[in-house]
């Protein structure tokens, strides 16, 4: 099936980039922390206030309890509202703590490098 | 006067016939609804006292070129011209055929929204409305609904942009799933829609697509000439 065309840059949704840190007894599987993410955000911020945040968690950036949420730009601070009311991700006693809040993925890479990740830029691209 | 441009009835997928259709519309203060047959199948539809009954043909079809091909065919068969969108490639032709009136649910089966500037941009010069379909809002929920919304709320904004006109549509299969004109436009308002285009969205501009169609059938308008007054006072 084939894609639409990129928009032409003024025409792109504004975005930010939230680069958090789960603090917690065990370590957090992805696909954990994904759902509680959902489920928490759909009750706080309800059906019509997550499609508005456009909150979208990047798998590719998600390693060693450390990820990155894009969200839209004005609604940087509901999210941060919600992740602080994170209290169990999947059986595990957490907290999350926000590190940092980037406009794009270049300046993650600069400030708050999640190691390992080499082709960083490739996806930077692709997005 | 509230239209609605995109209804099933038990002529194509839905469950009621046209009569109950008709008078539930009739009790929700719609002046005229628009039943939807896919495109084999078309059958004559009946005319009701009160309510003006448009015939629309929603075509399906798998390519571009199918789509061109059946769109000619039907074109003078019917009062409404639909197409079934959810492919970019077939959403795309649909914005670049004069033929087509409305291009349906852009969005559907996606996980983006389907369509991009270069669409909407043809799709204002050659008349093509966009649909926001009210079916896949109701029919969604939690997740998925989130998605179905982030991805209208983005065709609404690129069609403000570029000045695309759109119709608000509750695409109902049974009565249950008709909504009155003004509470179809407070959704399209809520998702970004200004107030003032989203009560267009479901009256002045679906009125004027069908009446140019009507025009068009009998023979009193082609592409840009009208015959205005009575042929006899000239």
């Amino acid at each position: 099936m084939a894609e639409p065309k990129m928009l032409p840059p003024t025409l792109r949704d504004k975005k930010r980039y939230i680069v958090f840190e789960i603090i917690s007894e065990k370590p957090i599987e992805y696909g954990d922390f994904v759902n509680s993410m959902w489920n928490l955000m759909l009750e706080f911020l309800g059906e019509f206030g997550t499609a508005e945040a456009k909150v979208w968690l990047i798998q590719n950036l998600y390693q060693e309890q450390k990820g990155v949420i894009k969200c839209a730009h004005d609604y940087v601070e509901n999210v941060r509202a919600f992740l602080s009311l994170i209290q169990i991700i999947g059986e595990t006693k957490s907290v999350v703590r926000i590190l940092g809040v980037t406009g794009t993925i270049k300046s993650i890479k600069d400030k708050y490098m999640i190691e390992g990740k080499k082709d960083l830029m490739s996806f930077a691209k692709e997005e | 006067m509230f239209y609605d441009l995109h209804v099933h009835s038990a002529y194509s997928i839905g469950e009621n016939s046209i009569e109950e259709m008709a008078e539930m519309a009739k009790r929700l203060g719609l002046s005229g609804i628009a039943i939807a047959q896919y495109y084999p199948t078309v059958a004559e539809i009946p005319k009701i006292d009160g309510i003006d009954i448009v015939s629309a043909v929603m075509i399906k079809a798998s390519s571009p070129k199918e789509m061109g091909d059946i769109a000619e065919k039907m074109r003078k068969k019917c009062e409404l011209l639909l197409v079934h969108g959810g492919d970019y490639d077939v959403n795309r032709a649909a914005c670049e055929n004069p033929l087509i009136d409305i291009l349906c649910h852009p969005e559907l089966g996606r996980k983006d929204n389907g369509i991009d500037h270069i669409c909407v941009k043809a799709a204002n010069e050659n008349n093509v409305a966009i649909e926001i379909n009210f079916r896949e809002i109701l029919e969604s929920y939690k997740r998925h609904r989130v998605y179905v919304l982030g991805a209208i709320k983005k065709n609404i904004k690129l069609c403000e942009k570029y000045d695309t006109e759109m119709v608000t549509t509750s695409a109902a299969v049974s009565k249950w799933g008709l909504r009155s004109g003004r509470e179809l436009a407070a959704i399209a308002h809520l998702l970004g829609l200004e107030l003032g285009h989203s009560i267009l969205s479901v009256s002045d501009i679906p009125k004027e697509i069908i009446e140019s169609n009507r025009k068009k059938l009998s023979g009193r308008a082609w592409e840009g000439i009208e015959i205005i007054g009575d042929e006899k006072n000239g």
